[in-house]
């Protein structure tokens, strides 16, 4: 329901507003799904959601997931137990996908998205060592020899 | 939740940067504040740049209160505040297992004398079943002629003070089951702070090395013993023990309550330590004592028992000396005896 790329709107009871992706693409949302956004619920405060909205920092993949998340967060009559499954289903990907869904809920700032996104991504920390997080991540800044002496000096039980 | 451990093949090498990609705001605010204290200190180890972003104090503040209730005290903050690196050298200090078996070997010149400590602090928890049940602070005089001589002990509740918990023995429980139980769920950490060293460590094993049944109150008594050098080699304060005991009383079928609190040091011959010489002892252990990560969780009993095994042979040992000494005593009085009479009678 939410990647329909459409230019003209059908005539609808529900009031839509028009997200555009980077890439292009134009997603619907119902505006009471879309108040999960902070972001967006300011521009339709003033009034700016007439036209369609461009997001340059999301792109169409990841812009359809957010669409899908905010609708089903905005389902009535849904009970937390089912709801939880579906979020646990929803955050199971891979880590860029996972980092793309933080860095779109922080621009759009929809709580419950990010709290999600960066709790899965704190439980994937917990429990490693420096060196697994640091191959888990791919992360290259090194320190310099002098804090390597440092950190390790304080924090030797860590690398254990 | 099923988190993502096993990503896809390939995503690897397309997850190159990706934590460096997310605003530097939001792995702190969102992703670090997730941590517990552990886990904060391997990504804080990671990188320069998770390094920087976790030095903000209120991360560590977090982590150790989530860890040890006690920290929140207003005594304990603010030692913990002249830290080098505030709360965050506070939690490296105590969080692993304090090894500290052979005294620091002096090299000249000696290390500048530390300024005598006008106090310490206990910052005392007890957890069962990973929920705290009772926490408290208390604060020791050490300047003064009557601490410097009498036994070193803390106590943390009064004579007739008692602290309810919600601990109880199920029905039907053996009792044997229930001590082993007790000895599974109920931890103690014992920090102590030296405000003056600006250095904490942990002198609990966090789980008892042994529970027992006091033989005439039938209260459940635990003990939590770690072990550190204390003096030269071949003194009987060559090994001391830091024992944490925890008390709990209760009526038959009821919660139970904790009861006493304390800490004492002991010698390898069970004398208990001065003041001064524990004051000492432990300040050394804070400064030069290795911290390491806790392997087991029977590890600090088997250190325990390794030290209860030298306490037998050092007590063999004395005895066969003993025993040798009076077979010499012995030899030498009836040797002058037959001496002395020969010279009587054969002169």
């Amino acid at each position: 329901m939410s990647s329909s790329s459409s230019s003209s709107l059908p005539p609808c009871p529900k009031k839509m507003i028009t997200l555009k992706s980077s890439d292009g693409e134009t997603f619907q949302i119902e505006e009471t799904a879309a108040l999960q956004s902070k972001t967006l619920e300011n521009m339709i405060d003033e009034n700016c959601a007439s036209t369609p909205i461009p997001l340059r920092s999301i792109n169409g993949k990841i812009l359809a997931k957010v669409v899908e998340f905010c609708n089903k967060h905005a389902e009535v009559g849904v009970d937390a137990e089912s709801l939880h499954a579906w979020d646990a289903e929803f955050v199971n990907v891979e880590y860029t996908t996972l980092f793309d869904y933080i860095l779109a809920a922080n621009f759009l700032e929809i709580p419950t998205l990010l709290d999600l996104a960066s709790g899965v991504v704190g439980d994937m920390i917990k429990g490693k060592t420096p060196d697994e997080i640091r191959k888990m991540f791919n992360i290259n800044d090194a320190f310099s020899p002098e804090e390597e002496e440092e950190v390790r000096r304080a924090n030797q039980w860590a690398f254990e | 939740m099923p988190s993502p451990s096993t990503p896809p093949a390939g995503s690897a090498a397309a997850a190159a940067a990706v934590l460096t990609s997310v605003h530097p705001d939001v792995i702190r605010t969102h992703i670090l504040t997730r941590l517990d204290g552990p886990s904060l200190v391997a990504a804080a180890s990671a990188s320069s740049q998770l390094h920087s972003l976790s030095s903000d104090d209120c991360l560590w503040r977090d982590a150790c209160v989530a860890a040890w209730p006690s920290v929140r005290d207003p005594r304990v903050a603010q030692a913990i505040a002249a830290f080098r690196s505030g709360h965050r050298s506070f939690f490296s200090d105590s969080y692993p297992v304090l090894h500290h078996h052979k005294l620091r070997r002096r090299r000249s010149p000696p290390p500048p004398p530390t300024p005598p400590a006008e106090c310490l602090l206990s910052a005392v928890d007890v957890h069962y079943e990973g929920e705290a049940i009772f926490s408290r602070v208390h604060e020791t005089e050490t300047a003064s002629g009557w601490f410097d001589c009498s036994p070193f002990r803390v106590d943390l509740l009064d004579l007739k003070e008692s602290v309810p918990t919600r601990i109880q023995k199920s029905d039907g429980m053996s009792d044997e089951a229930w001590l082993r139980h007790l000895e599974e769920s109920l931890s103690l950490s014992w920090i102590v702070v030296d405000p003056s060293r600006k250095r904490a460590a942990n002198f609990s094993t966090r789980r008892p090395v042994s529970v027992q049944r006091h033989w005439l109150t039938g209260e459940v008594q635990a003990k939590y013993v770690t072990v550190v050098a204390g003096g030269p080699p071949g003194s009987a304060a060559e090994h001391v023990q830091c024992t944490a005991t925890l008390t709990c009383g209760g009526k038959e079928g009821g919660r139970l309550h904790v009861r006493e609190v304390s800490f004492q040091v002991e010698d390898m011959e069970g004398k208990s330590l001065s003041g001064k010489e524990s004051l000492a002892i432990l300040g050394e252990a804070m400064e030069s004592g290795e911290r390491k990560k806790a392997k087991r969780d029977s590890e600090g009993k088997e250190r325990f028992e390794e030290h209860e095994e030298r306490k037998r042979e050092r007590r063999q040992r004395k005895q066969r000396r003993e025993k040798a000494l009076d077979l010499v005593c012995i030899t030498v009085a009836v040797a002058t005896f037959i001496g002395f009479w020969s010279f009587i009678l054969f002169r």
